[in-house]
């Protein structure tokens, strides 16, 4: 017997259509079965950090409950976790996965601790991270919450436009608190705008996040995805057929900045009025425009107004004090080529950042103003291993202090 | 003599046939819902 017969043959069955219908109820319910322990399970073993191929970047949307089931299968008891949120800077761009500064900051901090990076590129301090920590406020209450911020630079509780979707994820399966009277305000504030409530799809991810609810497909496919199979292409993956393997086959591509990227395309001349722009942009909002008569730089009283506002409702009240907010100095090979005025209004600036967290309820400290501008900066914004080592033992210590005023150190 | 073709009128056969093609529908309306409701908002990367 032949395919082609076959075939015939089947065209020819009368099919039950009750019975094709019981199939499709126990095929689908099925996945939403296997979806559900899927939430459960850690398939990223080797996690370290969040690499393009389990990222947007690359079309891949993790789960709340997927990065929860890292934290579960990480944290020994008795430890203080300590999430790192933030940017491609925390995600220690440029930083080869075994050098990462959040390894570094492990060994500095021992055993009591459980450091883990879910920093994602280019993301405010209330993204990823920042949504599983407040998951898991309740299961782990010793913890710390880091990301870092430029100066002026506030923050929407709900995250990005790019990274909302774990916000929202974790708010319609009930892991965050809905009864944050200074979030909610915030947010009640943001969607009075029309624009928001309809735009960038907004009204689909909810829709997404409440179907999912119900039958867990996210964590089933991005199981399948990561562990056995991928099924979603995306521009960043490597070469048009590979694309098909499971995203845990593709090691993490960081390259080293200083063995593995010339000197000259970290600090490219022809960008080099760009990042002159960018790195004046950090400051020149915070002051007013010019100096005053006497020589001193005026605090531009509405961005700060601002700012208030928006730090006010990023977090719930109770989780700002193990809040840790770290603002990133750019680097000396730019900020030495600023005017000796604008030099000046820089350091300001990351100073009065600080303060104006820590007036809001969270901790914060600044780096980076002093490090080696080529051997601890990699460019403009992003450390080195080296740099990042000497992070590590700056923020470490800032983590143990914390740790100490919150009370985590206690006998119990 | 002419081989003939296979047939599967035998009930068992027919159902056996039926819940398989559900099984496959029902898999593929579980991957659908998670294809078609993906952000296509392109990721663009932004240093600051």
């Amino acid at each position: 017997m032949t395919p082609v017969e076959i075939i015939r043959a089947l065209r020819r069955v009368a099919l039950s259509p009750r019975t094709v219908l019981l199939g499709v109820l126990i095929g689908f319910g099925a996945l939403c079965v296997l979806g559900r322990k899927a939430a459960v399970t850690n398939v990223q073993k080797d996690f370290v950090r969040i690499t393009q191929y389990i990222s947007p970047e690359t079309k891949y949307y993790p789960t709340v409950n997927e990065w929860i089931s890292i934290v579960r299968e990480r944290i020994k008891p008795g430890q203080i976790l300590v999430i790192v949120g933030g940017n491609s800077v925390l995600r220690g761009l440029g930083q080869p996965r075994d050098k990462i500064w959040t390894k570094r900051l492990q060994t500095e901090l021992g055993d009591g601790y459980c450091v883990i990076n879910f920093a994602f590129n280019s993301s405010p301090a209330t993204d990823g991270g920042a949504v599983i920590a407040e998951a898991l406020y309740k299961e782990f209450p010793k913890q710390i919450y880091m990301a870092n911020a430029a100066p002026t630079q506030g923050v929407n509780p709900e995250g990005s436009l790019i990274y909302r979707f774990m916000f929202w994820d974790a708010w319609q399966k009930g892991y965050l608190d809905k009864n944050a009277a200074n979030r909610n305000e915030k947010m009640a504030e943001t969607h009075s705008n029309p624009l928001y409530q309809y735009q960038n799809g907004y009204v689909e991810l909810r829709i997404r996040n409440w179907l999912d609810r119900l039958f867990y497909f996210q964590d089933f496919w991005n199981d399948v995805t990561t562990a056995h199979f991928n099924t979603v292409w995306g521009v960043y993956m490597p070469g048009p057929t590979r694309f098909l393997q499971p995203r845990n086959d593709f090691p993490d591509p960081e390259p080293d900045f200083i063995t593995g990227v010339p000197l000259e395309n970290r600090y490219m001349p022809a960008t080099m009025n760009i990042e002159l722009a960018n790195v004046r942009g950090c400051s020149q909002y915070a002051f007013e425009e010019k100096k005053t008569p006497d020589g001193k730089w005026k605090v531009y009283e509405p961005v700060w107004a601002q700012f208030q506002v928006e730090v006010k409702g990023s977090f719930p009240e109770y989780l700002k004090k193990r809040t840790l907010i770290l603002m990133s100095h750019s680097s000396p090979y730019y900020v030495n080529k600023l005017t000796p005025d604008e030099i000046e209004r820089d350091g300001l600036a990351y100073t009065l950042a600080v303060k104006e967290w820590e007036k809001g309820g969270y901790s914060s400290l600044e780096y980076g103003k002093d490090y080696h501008p080529t051997q601890e900066y990699g460019d403009r914004t992003h450390l080195t291993w080296k740099g990042g080592e000497k992070l590590a033992v700056t923020v470490a210590a800032k983590v143990r202090s914390m740790s100490k005023e919150l009370g985590y150190l206690d006998a119990k | 003599m002419k081989p003939t073709e296979p047939t599967f009128n035998s009930p068992i056969v027919r159902h056996a046939i039926s819940l398989v093609i559900g099984l496959a529908v029902g898999v593929f309306f579980h991957y659908l819902l998670f294809r078609l409701t993906l952000p296509v908002q392109p990721f663009i990367y932004v240093a600051f």
